[in-house]
């Protein structure tokens, strides 16, 4: 193939064709609709139809039981076909979305922070929050791309002429990855199309620390088997659900990618520790991301950057509502 | 609905066979070169560069290749210090072999491979002093061509491996830290810049490497009694003893000094405003950065000052961007009395750079040239051959010695273990083009009681004069002697 000759073989455009037409047999269409991401029309219960006739998607609830209860077995993401993005303005089809799981977390206190680490972590201290749901899985390319379909957004990097985008990152086979290269602003748009929102910080923590409030999704002492992390030597993104759940059944919240939340970054109730990066139009950025060891991927550890045009390769998302 | 699907099917199938570049299948963009990154509260440079580059070390890449964007793009960040990044700032990540690059430009290895390496710190880039740095890579390369003539060290020849410290405080680290941990050198030497000095001195010490510092005149390279560093260049503070006698042998009663905001500038300038003050003279201090190129505001905030002398504690090019600046501005050499900084003993240089620089008083180490011993002419021959300059500078004798006191230490010790290097350097005595250099206090010999500290492993007799151009275009062999009296061989000229 020459340079810049990327058109699809025959085969291919026919398979195309196909899928199209296998999408309109199980009535699942999108229609394009402006460049201004607007909320995906409401997701109601399993295989109900949203008021405009479109097939919702299906969100999966899992209740969280008491913790003496062993949790159900966590979500397993179906097989979604492999596809590349398309390009920016190009018409589009609909492609099964596999990762809209959420996982019910239940009302009640956790423990919030650390006092043996880093200290804008401190002070430890308990925490009421309210039942809420979160995303069981980071927000994967495949889930962007739907989105990007869908309203014709355009990303801070994208809107900026930088090459190194979230398309620039979804190579092929990583359908599945999480996406990155995104900021702030760009998860938040994505969140609201999706009906959703971006966790705060204190859900984040409460989520990632499971019911058993350990300092890391799995337990409380490091193990770089358990996550996509720098010791395990990956040096990239990989699948999303790829290790095992935590006691909530959430996916990834160590490692893979670091997280936007929706809380300033800024000092905790009760600390008197003044982080020079502290800043209230900053939004703070949990979990670690693939290049992170022992200490950045603790449940509590905190980050933070510009909401406005951070948008790295090892930032990623998920939503909560 | 289903109508709407099936036309954009066929759609795209008639785009896909008939626009030859636009994709459905697009393979992602290709990536030339590295990547833009925005920082984040927990990063920091060598984070970034083991994460990208695959070695902590690697980050002065990112630091180079950053500010290189930022002259072009005012969106990219311009690093001042590789320590100290912000939330929010924008750097380029280079790609490997920019980074590779970027380091096979910083480092030159001379002599033959497989021998004895030596490491050497010199500014060969902006914002160091380009000027400096060059004469002292001249004269590392006549000291190895002798060592290895000699035979080289313990019966094997010396490589000397050169890093360019861009006279920058974290390249100092990063420097040291590579030619300890990287090339594996026994001993490293040199340096410029006492702001590099500062930094590489704590590598050095956390490392136990001996090190013989060139040019670095700020008191705290040696008062922290490392083991493992020595000195042969003045101290700052004796230095600012010699200007501040000799100001007042001119009879001043104001002075303005013009420094530069580093690790030797404001201590300098700190330490010559107290000797001054107790000779009865007061002083103002003006400081801008090292590689400042305009002055216009300071110069008129001097002429405001409207001082009897001018003091140039700027390094490197810098200061001939100043003092040639402030003649044009009507306070040059010819209308105010003006010490400059010593580069100017690179005549060539100073007069291209300055050409109104005609009586400019500067300080010159090393001995006065009634004194040169054999081994001082051996050497000024030597360097001012190769160079093709009439005489040679005081840095480059120390770059020199520095490198040939090594060689010599390791040849005494008998070994390369640092303990012995370092105790042949406390006991050695050796001729070269400074004179005789001893180390009378260290391990071996502490310093007593009431003794300043600064005078830990450092060589205590650097020759200190001030001489000035007293013609315009004058070599620097021709620049008259006029203080001290012992060495004077002319009056001073004052405007």
């Amino acid at each position: 193939m020459r340079n810049g000759d990327h058109r699809p073989s025959y085969v291919i455009v026919i398979l195309f064709a196909l899928l199209s037409l296998l999408l309109v047999a199980c009535g699942d269409v999108v229609d394009q609709v402006e460049a201004t991401p607007t909320p995906r029309p409401a997701q109601t219960s399993q295989g109900a139809g949203s008021a405009n006739g479109q097939a919702a998607r299906s969100p999966t609830i899992i209740a969280i039981r008491p913790t003496d209860i062993p949790p159900p077995p966590p979500p397993t993401p179906t097989a979604r076909s492999t596809r590349t993005p398309l390009p920016a303005g190009a018409a589009t089809v609909a492609v099964p979305a596999i990762t809209d799981v959420m996982v019910e977390i239940p009302a009640g206190t956790f423990s919030l922070g650390n006092d043996n680490s880093d200290p804008n972590e401190a002070p430890a201290q308990q925490m009421d929050l309210p039942a809420f749901k979160i995303d069981a899985y980071e927000v994967t390319n495949a889930d962007f791309a739907d989105f990007v379909q869908a309203t014709g957004y355009q990303t801070y990097r994208e809107r900026q002429g930088s090459q190194q985008n979230w398309r620039w990152a979804y190579k092929d086979g990583k359908d599945n990855h999480p996406v990155v290269f995104v900021t702030f602003d760009d998860a938040k748009a994505f969140c609201t199309w999706a009906g959703k929102r971006l966790p705060t910080e204190f859900e984040w923590e409460k989520a990632a620390r499971g019911p058993k409030n350990f300092l890391y999704p799995w337990g409380n002492t490091y193990d770089a088997t358990k996550f996509n992390g720098k010791d395990g030597g990956l040096r990239q993104t990989t699948s999303v659900g790829s290790y095992p759940a935590n006691g909530y059944g959430v996916f990834d919240m160590a490692g893979n990618v670091k997280e936007w939340v929706d809380s300033p970054y800024l000092a905790y109730p009760g600390s008197s520790y003044k982080d020079p990066h502290y800043n209230a139009s900053y939004r703070s950025i949990r979990g670690g991301g693939w290049f992170d060891g022992a200490k950045y991927v603790l449940s509590t550890n905190r980050n933070g950057g510009d909401p406005k045009i951070t948008a790295n390769d090892d930032i990623g998302f998920r939503c909560a509502k | 609905m289903k109508k709407k699907l099936l036309l954009i099917s066929l759609m795209i199938m008639i785009l896909a066979l008939t626009l030859p570049a636009v994709t459905v299948l697009a393979a992602p963009p290709t990536q030339s070169g590295g990547q833009d990154y925005v920082i984040v509260a927990d990063d920091w440079l060598s984070k970034l560069a083991d994460k990208f580059l695959g070695d902590i070390l690697s980050y002065p890449a990112i630091t180079y290749y950053t500010n290189q964007k930022n002259a072009e793009d005012s969106s990219y960040a311009k690093i001042k210090n590789s320590d100290e990044i912000e939330v929010g700032w924008k750097v380029y990540i280079p790609s490997k072999e920019e980074a590779d690059a970027y380091f096979k430009k910083q480092v030159s290895n001379v002599g033959a491979a497989g021998g004895i390496k030596i490491g050497a710190l010199a500014p060969l880039s902006a914002p160091g002093s380009v000027t400096g740095g060059t004469a002292m890579k001249a004269a590392f390369e006549i000291a190895l061509d002798e060592i290895n003539a000699a035979g080289g060290v313990l019966g094997k020849p010396v490589q000397l491996v050169l890093v360019d410290t861009e006279g920058l405080p974290e390249r100092g680290t990063a420097a040291m830290e590579r030619l300890i941990n990287q090339d594996k050198v026994v001993g490293v030497v040199g340096e410029y810049h006492s702001a590099v000095g500062l930094t590489a001195k704590e590598v050095a010490h956390a490392n136990h490497m001996p090190t013989i510092f060139a040019e670095t005149w700020n008191d705290k390279i040696t008062s922290v009694e490392y083991p493992e560093v020595f000195r042969i260049a003045p101290v700052s503070s004796e230095v600012a003893g010699v200007d501040a006698h000799f100001i007042q042998s001119l009879g001043v009663k104001s002075v303005v000094i013009m420094t530069e905001n580093t690790g030797y500038g404001i201590p300098a300038a700190e330490e010559t405003t107290k000797r001054l003050a107790d000779l009865g003279i007061s002083a103002t201090t003006f400081s801008a950065d090292l590689g400042t190129q305009e002055f216009s505001s300071i110069i008129e905030r001097i002429k405001a000052a409207n001082p009897d002398l001018i003091l140039v504690l700027l390094t490197g090019e810098t200061s001939y961007n100043f003092e040639e600046q402030a003649a044009e501005a009507g306070i040059g050499p010819q209308d105010v009395k003006m010490i400059c900084n010593q580069v100017a003993d690179d005549s060539d240089s100073f007069w291209t750079n300055v050409p109104d620089g005609k009586n400019c008083f500067y300080r010159r180490v090393g001995l006065p040239r009634a004194l040169y011993t054999d081994a001082t002419k051996a050497f000024v021959a030597k360097y001012t051959e190769k160079t093709g300059k009439t005489s040679a500078e005081s840095y480059a004798m120390e770059a020199y010695d520095s490198l040939k006191l090594m060689a010599q230490a390791i040849n005494e010790a008998k070994s390369t273990d640092p303990d012995a290097i370092i105790s042949a350097l406390e006991h050695i005595s050796y001729n070269g083009a400074l004179g005789t250099i001893t180390f009378p206090y260290g391990t071996h010999n502490p310093i007593p009681a009431g003794t300043d500290a600064k005078w830990w492993h450092q060589f205590p007799k650097p020759a200190i004069t001030m001489v000035q151009y007293q013609e315009k275009g004058q070599s620097s062999a021709d620049a008259a002697v006029v203080f001290p009296d012992a060495y004077k061989t002319a009056d001073p000229i004052l405007p």
